[in-house]
């Protein structure tokens, strides 16, 4: 598909599902190793421990551990970051699944019904150090961040977005690929991925009110 | 929003002292609490009026505790949703509500009560019988007492984790005082004040022994109880689900088997109920049934049903009541119509409300159409998109190219009376 496919991605499945496992192993583009499957909070600990994959498809809703989900395991192999990227995968495409993942780190968020193509996509580019937004995800986005009334304690750097990241941010929402968003606004597909991350990162590490009274609205907090 | 000063109803407060009367009133009054209790009190110095005033305003006005569990009650018939139902119950607001209402029934008949003897008993002397005041005067320090003590009860089943406070303790204590005091008074009549005094110690002596052996007991006791109410719900809430796991899922699972032979059915219906199970289960239930997201929502899974495709609605803020909303929702229909007949692949629906419009984005995969080359009698796209939105104050905007069509329509949000003012 892209440039980079001679390189292979060593990854980690995690899912409760042995049924929705077997499915997606055979799903998945053949440049994508699997190199462990876990169905549990401690497994997944484990196996991402002793692995140490390039990316970890992580079932939002796990059993075991202190019954966090995929936001524990997250937690957990917080000091891994830097190495190994999580995408999100979930059945559900609500609020609280998709935010809760992202703030606790995950780089990106996939429902469980888009094609193997298209996780394989995911999986590539969440590895490459990029962000996946989904439709959904980029409308939650628009959602929290999109009021423009100004408070006291805004961060800018954090809690705004900027003209040209709103712009990406619809043109994904409206289900353009990156590569769509880029010829529409004119700009190479690395910009748009750079925005994309950008407004992750604001998405992660933002405490803007909103953001939080959204949150609070929708029973996260 | 609190422009126009409206006047509360008069409800009970939380910042109370014995019941809260004051507290609601001097909100209800917008004056100082202090001056109401003022004024309480010189009413009651002058022949207890005051204290008959306020024994009326307490059984009559609700309290703010049941004020919110009416609140409760009425949101409670509404759907919720599972992260919903979750949160109640760590909550424990099933229990607040229950023993809220409960405690006040229990409270009103006995205030009630209580005041019709004191009536009795005013009438009585007034009607010239010989009462023995020394005795009476006791007994109303008891039962006060003991009614002070029990209110707190009140309070702490409400909000069983919170921690006990100053004023709970005072106010425990002062009943306990007038209990105690009462009972004193009375037998001081027949007792002598050495012998009360020495009786005084070996009754604290006893208690507490009783209190230290019988303590832990209690507290299993109330564990117990509380352990077995939690389990209740969750069996409540289990029997809810199965029955409608049963009802949706199981009777689509046995369709599905019945008609194997046709993926294409096969994927609908599993789509149908994948939607169906999501909305019940983290469902937007926040959002009314009028809504634009919702309407738009509704006709992309009609569509779904009818064309065995795939549509995905995202949506951001919503809004409902405009003038052109009808215009849209059928522009909107129509091109997603267009789309499910005409092009391959996903077909991405993106609505956005902000305050001064509505705009919607259609946008399929296919291999796109020049606008220009539809002949002239034929309506679809002409008549049901471009000329409705036109006709009903929007725009219609159709980009085709060889990555897919997408439509986008855009609404301004002016309420149907604005409207209907402007023209």
């Amino acid at each position: 598909m892209s440039e980079t496919t001679e390189q292979t991605y060593r990854v980690v499945l995690v899912d409760d599902h042995a049924i929705f496992r077997s499915g997606l192993r055979a799903d998945l583009a053949a440049d994508l190793q699997i190199v462990g499957e876990a169905g549990s909070v401690e497994q997944a600990i484990e196996v991402i421990e002793r692995e140490r994959p390039d990316v970890v498809l992580l079932d939002v809703h796990l059993p075991g551990g202190r019954g966090g989900g995929g936001a524990e395991v997250l937690a957990s192999c917080a000091h891994l970051f830097s190495q190994t990227k999580f995408l999100a995968l979930s059945v559900s495409d609500s609020a609280q699944d998709v935010v809760l993942v992202i703030r606790s780190g995950a780089r990106g968020y996939v429902t469980k019904s888009v094609s193997g193509q298209e996780i394989s996509d995911a999986v590539r580019r969440v590895a490459g150090g990029d962000a996946v937004f989904s439709p959904r995800l980029a409308g939650f986005v628009l959602d929290a961040f999109g009021s423009s009334v100004a408070s006291g304690q805004i961060d800018e750097q954090l809690d705004l977005l900027t003209d040209r990241e709103l712009q990406v941010m619809r043109l994904i929402a409206r289900g353009y690929s990156y590569k769509e968003v880029a010829k529409e606004l004119f700009i190479s597909i690395k910009t748009v991925e750079s925005h994309v991350s950008n407004v992750l990162r604001k998405l992660q590490l933002s405490n803007r009110h909103e953001l939080t009274r959204w949150a609070v609205e929708r029973k996260i907090l | 929003m609190a422009t126009p000063e409206q006047r509360k109803f008069i409800v009970r407060s939380e910042n109370r002292f014995i019941a809260g009367v004051c507290g609601g009133l001097a909100e209800h009054l917008n004056v100082p609490v202090s001056y109401v209790r003022l004024a309480f009190l010189a009413l009651s110095a002058l022949g207890g009026v005051g204290l008959l005033l306020y024994g009326w305003l307490w059984v009559f006005t609700p309290s703010a505790d049941e004020t919110q569990a009416d609140e409760l009650r009425s949101w409670g018939a509404k759907n919720r949703t599972l992260a919903e139902e979750m949160a109640r119950v760590q909550q424990g607001l099933f229990s607040g509500r229950e023993n809220a209402v409960s405690l006040s029934r229990w409270r009103d008949a006995l205030i009630g009560a209580g005041l019709l003897a004191l009536a009795v008993l005013a009438l009585g002397q007034w009607a010239g019988w010989n009462f023995r005041w020394d005795l009476i005067w006791p007994v109303i320090g008891i039962l006060g007492g003991i009614l002070l003590a029990w209110m707190q009860i009140d309070r702490s089943a409400v909000q069983p984790d919170r921690k006990i406070n100053a004023t709970l303790v005072i106010r425990l204590a002062l009943g306990l005082v007038l209990v105690v005091g009462g009972l004193l008074a009375i037998l001081s009549g027949t007792v002598a004040v050495a012998d009360l005094l020495g009786g005084f110690w070996a009754a604290l002596a006893i208690i507490a022994g009783a209190v230290v052996v019988l303590l832990p007991w209690g507290a299993k006791l109330w564990r117990d109880y509380l352990a077995e109410r939690s389990n209740r719900q969750a069996t409540a809430q289990r029997a809810e689900f199965a029955a409608h796991l049963h009802d949706s899922v199981l009777q689509t699972l046995a369709v599905i088997q019945k008609r194997s032979e046709e993926p294409a059915a096969v994927r609908t219906l599993a789509r149908v109920q994948e939607r169906e199970l999501r909305q019940w289960l983290y469902g937007e239930q926040h959002l009314d049934a009028e809504d634009v997201v919702v309407e738009i929502q509704n006709e992309a899974e009609s569509i779904e049903q009818l064309m065995l495709r795939d549509i995905d609605v995202v949506a951001v803020g919503n809004g409902q009541g405009f003038a052109g909303q009808q215009a849209l929702v059928a522009a909107s229909r129509e091109a997603m119509m267009n789309a499910a007949k005409h092009a391959e692949g996903k077909i991405s629906v993106y609505v956005e409300c902000s305050p001064a419009q509505v705009e919607v984005f259609i946008r399929d995969r296919g291999a796109g159409f020049d606008l220009g080359s539809i002949p002239e009698d034929r309506h679809g796209v002409r008549e049901s998109i471009l000329g409705r939105m036109e006709r009903a104050g929007g725009a219609a905007r159709i980009r085709s190219g060889q990555d897919g069509t997408e439509v986008q329509l855009s609404m301004p949000r002016g309420t149907e009376q604005e409207e209907q003012r402007a023209s």
